[in-house]
């Protein structure tokens, strides 16, 4: 596969504080990646390194192969933190100055203009934009010279349930054309729904690189229950299949967590067999949420 | 470059205040062309006409109104300041930079809009005294003799641009880059009044008023050096011709001011370069 980003052992010190700690990752042409952590862990700090706008401490970057310059980000389009216009200008005119610094064809202003559902407003100063609107001349701006990659930091943020739904089906869109697009972010509903690959940080260290999917490769657990809960467990316990078996809070389920892949029908017969009759299974694989907060628990602890 | 420019004009011309201000600024050293000439106030039941006193002769002309119009300068000082920190506060220095413009370049737009606003001041300048020379001056002879001031003007605007700009870039704040700017007048003024209060100590509190002090070299003050307030004899009044003594541009302060111009170009640069924005 291609790499669009290569980034290697990327450290950024603000005085004591370490915002990115020796972070390396690569993204792949043609994915969508997810940057994902806490308010704090150093997402909006790497993006500012590998855009130019803020001085690594130490450590390297390459984009499409090469050493950075601003030519690389010329085939760049990246919207951070909000939307940054010129708020007495209309739309088209803000759109014209970024087409000037891109060398961006003037004719891409009306395209991308339409493809983000604001041609009607283009007469507009931008300072009259609703949030959604103004984060959408953004995407907007962001494409006018058709990028490689599309990079946004939380482009969701501060928008209404409608906005949100735009703006993500505008982010699918965008990748359905081929675009590469890195998404960070603090919302791990919004890394599962969009993304193809994620990167999860915490305290600017890297905890989990890889694909979305290959995240919930544990073998997952069964939520379980019997007329005698106590009898169960130390049945439970007694097998192989199982981690450790924990009793939830109230509702009267366990929870056996599996060492070895194991279906329902199979567990069901083995617990018939001990005389078990079993009033509740359900077999289950924790979501992104669940594991993204254990995966940072583990390191905390 | 040209790109640059395209740049820049997008941005000012569009932006209402900064076009305001410039055509005020503007018409405000025509006014005071008309002003100066057609205005005579009686003071003490003697009319006093400025043209009489030799105000508009050539070549004296050159120095008297770049002298008495670079008070103006303030007004532009204000623009090249907000066009700079407006890009901090509106996150377009930002967006800028990320959307491929280099700190250099941007760095080099607004160095070439201050140069151009200093550059068309110029030019008015020349204009207006040029005018009002040949309408006033009492002999045409040697008309482009003092002229040298009026290039000390362009010097004089594009040091304070200069100087505006590296304020600005560096506190970001459009009121704080004013107050900086008065708070360095304040300390260079102090810096003034110790020197010679320490050269007097020394003398027996004998001073003399032509003498070198080294605080006539600091940044501000060695660029107002540059167009000084015009020696005046009080022998041509009675005499009934001018007033006015031609004097010439001091080059030491060209080349301070000049140095100063460049090392705040390249402090501008380095700060732009070492933040983290």
């Amino acid at each position: 596969m291609e790499k669009v980003l290569e980034i290697g052992h990327l450290t950024k010190k603000f005085g004591k504080m370490t915002a990115v700690d020796n972070l390396s990752f690569s993204v792949e042409k043609g994915n969508i990646y997810g940057l994902l952590g806490p308010n704090g862990s150093g997402k909006s700090t790497t993006l500012g390194i590998i855009l130019n706008v803020v001085n690594p401490t130490i450590g390297s970057w390459k984009w499409f192969g090469e050493d950075p310059t601003t030519n690389s980000l010329k085939k760049i389009g990246a919207i951070i933190e909000r939307p940054n216009f010129y708020p007495y200008l209309s739309a088209e005119k803000n759109l014209e100055i970024v087409a000037q610094i891109k060398g961006a064809a003037k004719h891409k202003i009306d395209e991308k203009l339409k493809l983000v559902g604001l041609f009607d407003r283009k007469h507009d100063k931008f300072r009259t934009f609703s949030l959604g609107m103004k984060q959408r001349l953004a995407i907007g701006a962001a494409l006018l010279n058709d990028p490689e990659v599309l990079i946004l930091d939380e482009p969701t943020n501060g928008l209404d349930p409608q906005g949100i739904i735009q703006i993500r089906e505008l982010i699918l869109q965008i990748a359905s054309m081929g675009t590469t697009i890195i998404l960070a972010s603090h919302l791990l509903d919004e890394v599962e729904k969009v993304c193809s690959h994620v990167v999860i940080l915490e305290k600017g260290k890297t905890l989990y690189s890889g694909r979305v999917d290959e995240m919930t490769a544990g073998f997952g657990y069964f939520e379980i229950s019997s007329g005698d809960n106590h009898r169960l467990q130390e049945v439970l316990l007694s097998l192989p299949h199982f981690d450790r078996v924990s009793s939830e809070n109230g509702n009267g389920l366990l929870k056996a967590i599996l060492r070895e892949d194991l279906s329902g029908e199979v567990l069901n017969k083995q617990l018939f067999e001990q005389g078990i009759v079993l009033k509740h299974l359900v077999k289950r694989k924790e979501s992104l949420e669940q594991q993204f907060l254990q995966i940072t628990k583990n390191q905390n602890g | 470059m040209k790109r640059l420019l395209n740049i820049e004009w997008n941005k000012i011309f569009y932006y209402k205040s900064a076009r305001i201000f410039t055509i005020l600024y503007f018409l405000m050293l025509a006014a005071v062309g008309v002003v100066l000439a057609y205005i005579k106030p009686e003071i003490g039941g003697i009319e006093l006409d400025i043209a009489q006193l030799g105000f508009f002769n050539f070549p004296d002309i050159w120095q008297n109104i770049a002298y008495v119009v670079a008070i103006g300068k303030i007004f532009l000082g204000v623009i090249v300041i907000m066009n700079v920190t407006n890009e901090f506060s509106n996150g377009t220095l930002k967006q800028n930079l990320i959307d491929g413009l280099s700190k250099k370049e941007f760095l080099q737009s607004k160095l070439l809009t201050n140069f151009i606003f200093a550059a068309v001041s110029t030019l008015f300048v020349f204009a207006i005294s040029l005018i009002l020379g040949f309408v006033f001056s009492n002999s045409q002879d040697a008309v482009f003799r003092g002229v040298e001031f009026i290039g000390a003007y362009f010097i004089k605007l594009a040091f304070f641009f200069s100087f505006c700009l590296f304020l600005a870039l560096l506190l970001r704040k459009s009121a704080f880059s004013l107050l900086g700017l008065f708070v360095w007048w304040v300390v260079e003024g102090i810096i003034s009044v110790v020197e010679v209060l320490i050269i007097m100590a020394r003398n027996n509190g004998n001073i003399d008023p032509e003498g070198f002090f080294i605080s006539n070299f600091l940044p501000l003050k060695s660029s107002a050096n540059l167009i000084n307030f015009p020696t005046m004899n009080p022998q041509g009044f009675i005499t009934g011709k001018s007033i006015f003594v031609s004097s010439s541009v001091d080059w030491m302060f060209v080349l301070s001011t000049v140095f100063y111009t460049a090392l705040f170009i390249w402090l501008s640069y380095r700060l732009l370069k070492k933040r983290d924005l």
